[in-house]
């Protein structure tokens, strides 16, 4: 400004003069501005050098300081102990439980919990810390876990890779890995087994190897004492019990040599080791697997070139049939004890390869202790036991008999390897001799009498022995088979035996206790006038009829049994009631109001039967003049005849209505057969299906039909139908009547 | 007329003069600037706390991976007894002239919990300038599964 108002105070003053030379003013008022202007520029170029050189003495001396390295090198420094104390923690889990999922569990918790601590703790930094497992999951816990604790070699190692920000200094990106292993190494050569002095235990020592790192390189752990180490000894396969540690020396490069009881046994091996580090307290663990001892066993004729491995040989508590199979057993004393394959051998003595010793060489029973891998054979050699001397030309009389002396000498008796008619005489030698009867037809064998010097092994056996010592006779009893006929009235216990029943043509009175001969026999009842009508035929025993409803027919005796005619008077009305509560069965397979009751049984018979191993029939009732309401429980009572029907498995009711050309079903039940022959049915009416949804109404003009299906076990099926009498009537009971429907 | 022309003339050699002040004038403003800068006056002040801040880092790393920390802590039967055992390992590893602090915190997840001990030999009415003051700290997780957060505060005597 003040230069500008310089020139326009120089350009006034020349106002009135001539204009001066525009050249040499011009660049006279033009100096003064170049000076400053360079000025300018050298202030420019000043400040720049100087602040550079600030900068730069800045950084010369070190003082724009930023502590990430320290920073860096503190948290990986401590996440190596964060890892140390977090595999510390998974071995003992794992030591203390066997989970290997567990144990990881506890370590990965203790690692989350030194990651928030770490972000807790350098928050103001904008620390980023992210860990990668070696199988590339990534995220802030990826730790690996081995826990290996296999034989000979046992290692527990935790392992990551990890990646670390410090945001506040722009350093990003640092990666690197940490991790820690501890592996605990044996073997079973570095077992040495000591006896004890004058009969003591004896002890055992175990060099093994403990090294621990972080990379590949390893370092030995040093500084373990004995409350840090635990063995554990398989005294057998099964039987394990913890060593007694008595000394543990220090041999260098990691190496330590323990000492324990009890003493290891050199062929079976079965050693368990753990340590515990002293500095970190990881737990590491191997073994030296048990090793089984395998016996063989093998028999062998004395005449023979190689095993015969016959006969049975008793090892401890088990018995073993002689081969070439090894048998694992653990070592110790047994009880050897070798039974030839039959009377005809005999044992002569025991040989032994291997690591066992036999007490009695020559004892069929004896004891054998065990030491490692053995072979045991059992010799034996023929056998022949002195034969009593014959005594020829004794007399033997046979003969057979009838219970009750009604017949004799039926049937045959077979001495030895002759076939004797009866009655017999037969002249042999003393000995034993097999004694065999074959009754008459019609006839059973009932048991054997001796008499003099005769005994017979089993005297009601049909096929024994008989031991022939001098002279004497054999008898053999046999029976025909005993049948008991009689009646009894269906209800009414005291009207028994009216009637007559016809056997084989033959008419009996009754009772009546028959001696028939097995087989089948044709059978006929006549009832006691015209007021009576057979019922059906019971039975028991041996005696079976063909067609337990057929007043005649066959039937089968096998042995002694009775036989029952069952009869009733002829029934009278059912009875007389003028509402719908109650629906009785009928002929014609139709639920029918008293007003149709036609007064005699209804059946199911063939022709309505439907599949193989099942009977169907269908009632259904006329029409009903009226609304009828249900009760909630409909009661279906049927009587089954006969009683019991043996072939008869279940028994299953659907009661429906039909109404306006629609089926309505009102419930279904079923039932196992019984030996009362009356079976109550509850149906539920109160599920059913009706009309407009109205619960239970059942509309007038509807039909009642009651599907009844009786599963059969198989044939015969013979004919069942439901009882209809004036005392026992099979019925459904709709509503109760004292109920207004 | 030769009046006016020399009354031109000495117009102009004050403006000349003007014009020489005033160039004298930015560099030498600028030349002090400079000066200042290059000298820098704070540097003994940075110098201090960058020193500071190594001796820290330095003092807290030996003080946890040389095991003494756990050492201490294991042979300390109380919390006053620890707060002494820190103390004089401390000054046994700094230099006589620097006051120290160490706060201890007791690391659970995301929760710091100070623990009720304070080594430390700095004087209370000790009030010294921030740039002359360091603090460093450093995380360490005991064998115990104890995590620790250690923060060293260092003043060097007479700042």
């Amino acid at each position: 400004m003040i230069m500008n108002r310089y020139i326009m105070r120089e350009r006034g003053g020349e106002a009135g003069g001539p204009p001066p030379s525009r050249t040499a003013h011009g660049l006279g008022d033009r100096r003064g501005q170049f000076v400053i202007a360079a000025a300018l520029l050298i202030s420019i170029l000043t400040l720049s050098v100087a602040l550079s050189i600030h900068q730069l003495s800045l950084q010369r001396q070190h003082l724009s300081y930023e502590p990430v390295e320290e920073l860096v090198l503190g948290i990986t420094s401590d996440l190596d102990r964060c890892l140390a104390h977090a595999l510390s923690r998974a071995s003992e889990v794992y030591y203390t439980s066997g989970s290997r999922e567990m144990a990881e569990r506890e370590g990965r918790a203790f690692i989350s919990k030194w990651v928030k601590s770490v972000m807790a703790s350098y928050s103001s930094h904008g620390i980023g810390l992210a860990m990668n497992s070696s199988s590339g999951s990534g995220g802030k816990l990826n730790v690996d876990f081995t826990l290996s604790w296999g034989n000979g070699t046992g290692l527990s190692q935790v392992y990551t890779e990890f990646r670390l920000d410090l945001a506040s200094y722009g350093f990003r990106g640092w990666v690197g890995h940490s991790g820690k292993y501890v592996r605990l190494s044996t073997s079973p050569e570095l077992i040495h087994c000591s006896e004890g002095s004058q009969g003591g235990e004896g002890s055992t020592s175990v060099v093994f190897s403990l090294v621990e790192g972080k990379d590949a390189a390893q370092q030995p752990v040093t500084g373990l004492m004995g409350e840090d180490i635990t063995v554990w000894v398989n005294l057998t396969r099964t039987s394990i019990v913890q060593g007694n540690i008595t000394g543990l020396r220090y041999l260098g490069m990691g190496h330590y040599n323990v000492t324990f009881t009890p003493k290891v046994n050199n062929n079976t091996m079965g050693l368990s080791l753990m340590v515990k580090t002293p500095k970190d307290r990881v737990y590491v663990a191997a073994y030296i697997p048990y090793r089984d001892i395998y016996v063989t066993l093998r028999s062998q004729l004395e005449s023979s070139d190689t095993p015969t491995d016959e006969g049975w040989i008793r090892f401890g508590d088990n018995s073993y049939r002689p081969s070439t199979e090894p048998h694992a057993i653990d070592p110790g004393q047994y009880i050897l004890w070798y039974t030839p394959e039959n009377e005809g051998y005999r044992f002569l003595n025991w040989t032994v390869t291997g690591q066992a010793s036999v007490d009695d060489p020559h004892s069929n029973v004896t004891r054998v202790v065990i030491y490692g891998n053995a072979t045991i054979k059992a010799y034996y050699a023929v056998y022949t036991p002195p034969q009593p001397p014959p005594e020829p030309g004794l007399t033997v009389n046979l003969n057979s008999i009838e219970e009750d002396g009604e017949t004799q000498n039926l049937g045959l008796i077979r001495l030895g390897e002759a076939l004797f008619p009866l009655p017999n005489s037969t002249s042999i030698a003393g000995g034993v001799y097999t004694l065999e009867y074959t009754p008459e037809t019609g006839y059973s064998f009932t048991h054997w009498t001796t008499s003099g010097e005769i005994t017979v092994e089993d005297p009601n056996s049909t096929s024994t022995r008989a031991i022939v010592a001098g002279n004497g006779s054999i008898t053999a009893h046999y029976r025909a088979i005993r049948i008991r006929l009689r009646s009894r009235h269906i209800n009414n216990q005291l009207q028994e035996n009216l009637g007559t029943i016809a056997l084989d043509g033959e008419v009996y009175s009754l009772p009546q206790l028959l001696r028939i001969l097995s087989g089948e026999h044709p059978v006929r009842y006549n009832p006691h006038n015209s007021s009576y009508t057979f019922i059906r035929w019971e039975s028991d025993g041996g005696v079976t009829p063909h067609n337990s409803t057929g007043q005649e027919t066959q039937i089968t005796a096998t042995n002694d049994g009775n036989l029952t005619a069952v009869y009733d008077l002829v029934p009278s009305l059912p009875p007389q009631s003028d509402d719908w509560s109650t629906l009785y069965v009928d002929t014609g397979y139709a639920l029918n109001p008293i007003s149709m009751c036609s007064n005699s049984s209804g059946k199911l018979t063939p022709p309505f039967s439907h599949g193989k191993e099942k009977q169907e029939a269908i009632l259904e009732s006329p029409e009903t003049p009226d609304k009828i309401t249900l009760d909630d429980n409909v009661r279906v009572i049927i009587h089954l005849r006969p009683d019991p029907p043996s072939s008869v498995k279940s028994i299953n009711i659907t009661l429906s209505f039909r109404y306006n050309g629609t089926t309505y079903t009102i419930g279904e039940n079923s039932t196992n057969i019984n030996s009362q022959g009356v079976y109550e049915l509850i149906i539920d009416a109160t599920s059913g299906q009706y009309p407009n949804n109205n619960q239970k109404q059942i509309p007038e003009k509807s039909v009642i039909v009651m599907n009844i299906l009786i599963n059969l076990e198989g044939p015969p099926y013979g004919t069942l139908f439901f009882y209809y009498g004036p005392d026992k009537p099979s019925k459904v009971i709709l509503y109760s009547s004292t109920t207004p429907s | 007329m030769m009046a006016g022309l020399d009354l031109i003339r000495s117009g102009r050699g004050q403006s000349r003069i003007l014009e020489a002040v005033v160039a004298a004038a930015i560099i030498f403003i600028v030349f002090s600037v400079s000066s200042y800068l290059v000298r820098a006056s704070e540097v003994r002040v940075l110098q201090e706390r960058a020193d500071l801040d190594r001796l820290g880092y330095n003092v807290l790393h030996r003080l946890v991976e040389s095991g003494a920390y756990e050492e201490i802590q294991g042979r300390a039967a109380s919390q006053q007894e620890l707060e002494l055992l820190l103390k004089d390992a401390l000054q046994r590893a700094l230099p006589t002239s620097v006051y120290f602090n160490l706060t201890i915190y007791r690391c659970e997840g995301l929760e710091l919990t100070p623990l009720p001990i304070n080594p430390g030999n700095m004087p209370a009415e000790s009030n010294p300038k921030t740039l002359e003051r360091s603090s460093t700290s450093t995380i360490y997780t005991s064998r115990d599964g104890t995590i620790y957060l250690l923060i060293l505060t260092l003043t060097r005597e007479g700042a």
